[in-house]
């Protein structure tokens, strides 16, 4: 199963570096990751991840986690 | 206030009651070091041989006293020598915070000399670091690292500070406000805890570092207590209830005592508190507890269910779950449990040896109280972990998640730093000792009456052990010889030395040197086939351990 995150960081792409270290370590396997810079320098993410259920649950866990990370919602189920 | 940003960093120190610093200079840290030279007499401020080991310093302090622990390095080799003294601190969730200086902000990115990429290098091994590019941002992220640092799950955090940024100016007033965050508990999964520890007929607490954490010792002792549940420990959870207590079974996993394994395996009930389920401690999860059920109290998340079967997962601040637990259970009665367990103990065999559990238990016996143990890593650590019987209020500090070989004297430095009222005693194997004996240098500099044991055993005890158990004793480089004179070594940087083969003599010299206010080095000298029992040999279960 495959599913897309949306999240906002507060260090552009540090910070972004920082979500696909820790998912990569975790053993999430990234599908598809995207940024843009919002008006306010704020960053929003777009990452899909494909895993099973019970562990893409655990990747928001890992995502609010960082110090840097806010507002994580999913926003797509893929398959 | 008018302030450069090495005299807003002190600022910030001293409003945040940080009064320790463990430091190493460089180029660039020079403006940060001349600003230190004025405020000299308002910290208390080490400087050891090697970075590695200031880390390990600051580290031993923050585990020993529960404060932040602070460490300044300079860039490029300065900021590497620090990456394993934070990775260990990480894997223990230690409250550190990193300060390395960088090149001038025109200088990054151009493989100036003695630049580093530290943030890059640091990012899977820190909560979380920063590199500040402008003395605008200094306060904000200073206040925010030693936020981050200190609480909730507790870890290291570094930031980087370019050579420009320390020189530069802006103003200070004070400490910015924080905002604190609102706690939510799930009301459900607390009555279901409760509900289970009060059904149970054979449970088990396994507390791990995190009570030790959050300071909730005395709290786990009075729901253990009522409930009459027996406690097993993590290795990071020693000391969080006393050795001594009919309640305590010691450190459960590769190396448990035989009682305490097979309690494990037959509980009906695991109360995990502050524990990660370590792949040391779980062994093969399929059998790992395997009639009980397992509630998991965490302060993170992400530590549900990582490693074992799905838990009933209680998430939140011990010192807000444990008076509803204590509220919510029923007083019990497990006496026919614990004799149960108590019944799987095995006798001992070496009454009047030169052995490490007896050279443990006479050390022991002569700093029962009062005493900080310090350990570094291999067969020493785990001797000392079933051996040692922390009382309450001690303090066992030791490297168990990264597994630091050359942790100890370092930390015990820090821990004697942070507690000089305290006795510090390290215990230590020859193997961990060549890797950081270089500090004996910074005990003697700061007169630090540390007691240092090293156990002799002309070999890197532990693998040359899974060697003999497990690859049919061919001792690949594990056997590292006795070409060094150790006492002579000591001795050389001015330290008393003295070299023991017998209890006797050990005895007799923990006596003798028991009042010297300077450090101590004793030197315990013993076969490389002695061997830590029982062990679990790789991929079994926790029950299926053997025995000498």
């Amino acid at each position: 199963m495959a599913k897309k995150y949306r999240f906002q960081v507060t260090n552009g792409v540090d910070s972004a570096v920082r979500v696909i270290a820790t998912l990569r370590r975790k053993q999430y396997a990234i599908k598809e990751f995207s940024m843009e810079e919002l008006e306010d320098k704020s960053t929003l993410l777009y990452i899909t991840l494909e895993n099973d259920l019970a562990f893409l649950d655990k990747a928001v866990c890992h995502m609010e986690k960082l110090v840097d990370v806010y507002d994580v919602k999913e926003v797509q189920v893929c398959r | 206030m008018h302030v450069n940003g090495s005299q807003l960093i002190l600022e910030i120190f001293k409003d945040q009651d940080v009064d320790t610093l463990f430091v190493y200079p460089g180029g660039v840290l020079v403006p940060f070091f001349d600003e230190l030279y004025h405020q000299e007499s308002q910290f208390h401020i080490y400087r050891p041989a090697h970075e590695q080991n200031g880390v390990h310093a600051a580290d031993g302090y923050a585990r020993s006293t529960g404060k932040l622990g602070v460490f300044v390095a300079t860039s490029g080799p300065g900021a590497t020598n620090t990456i394993t003294g934070i990775a260990t601190a990480y894997m223990d969730s230690v409250p550190l915070l990193i300060i390395t200086g960088q090149v001038t902000n025109s200088l990054i990115g151009k493989d100036s000399f003695q630049e580093i990429d530290i943030t890059g290098l640091t990012m899977s091994i820190t909560k979380h670091n920063y590199l500040v590019r402008d003395v605008k941002d200094l306060q904000k992220t200073m206040e925010e690292a030693i936020r981050v640092a200190t609480t909730g799950r507790p870890g290291p955090v570094l930031v980087d500070i370019p050579k420009d940024v320390f020189l530069d100016v802006c103003d200070y007033l004070g400490p910015l406000p924080v905002v604190e965050k609102e706690e939510i508990i799930d009301e459900e999964a607390l009555e279901q805890a409760i509900e289970c520890i009060n059904a149970a007929k054979k449970p088990v607490i396994y507390a791990g570092g995190g009570i030790r954490i959050s300071k909730t010792e005395e709290a786990l002792l009075a729901l253990a207590e009522k409930a009459d549940i027996p406690v097993v420990n993590s290795f990071m959870g020693i000391g969080t209830i006393d050795r001594n207590h009919k309640l305590s079974l010691g450190f459960v996993g590769m190396h448990g005592l035989r009682e305490t394994n097979i309690a494990v395996s037959k509980c009906d009930l695991l109360f995990a508190i502050g524990a990660r389920f370590s792949d040391r401690v779980v062994g093969n999860a399929e059998r790992f507890a395997p009639g009980a059920a397992i509630i998991h109290m965490d302060i993170d998340e992400t530590e549900f269910d990582k490693n074992t079967r799905p838990t009933l997962p209680l998430l939140g601040d011990f010192k807000t779950l444990f008076p509803r637990l204590l509220a919510g259970v029923k007083k019990a009665d497990h006496s026919e449990w614990l004799a149960e367990i108590r019944s799987f103990a095995a006798e001992r065999k070496t009454e009047g040896m030169f052995t490490p559990d007896r050279i443990i238990e006479t050390i022991n016996g002569t700093y029962p109280e009062n005493t900080v143990l310090v350990t570094d890593v291999g067969q020493h650590q785990m001797w000392s972990g079933q051996f040692w019987k922390v009382r309450k209020g001690q303090e066992f500090v030791t490297s168990g998640g990264l597994g630091t070989m050359g942790f100890g004297l370092g930390a015990a430095i820090g821990a004697q730093i942070g507690n000089p009222n305290k006795n510090v005693v390290l215990i230590t194997g020859d193997g961990c000792f060549r890797m950081s004996n270089q500090e004996m240098v910074t005990m003697v500099r700061y007169e630090l009456p540390i007691r240092v044991v090293m156990f002799n055993n002309r070999a890197l005890g532990m693998v040359r052990q899974w060697q003999k158990l497990f690859n049919g004793g061919r001792y690949s480089q594990t056997d590292i010889g006795a070409d060094l004179n150790y006492v002579m070594l000591a001795q050389a940087y001015g330290i008393t030395a003295a070299k023991t083969t017998s209890l006797e003599e050990l005895d007799a010299v923990l006596e003798e040197t028991k009042d010297i206010k300077g450090p101590v080095f004793i030197e315990c000298e013993f076969s490389s086939d002695y061997n830590v029992f029982p062990i679990v040999p790789p991929g079994k279960g926790i029950d299926e351990f053997v025995e000498e």
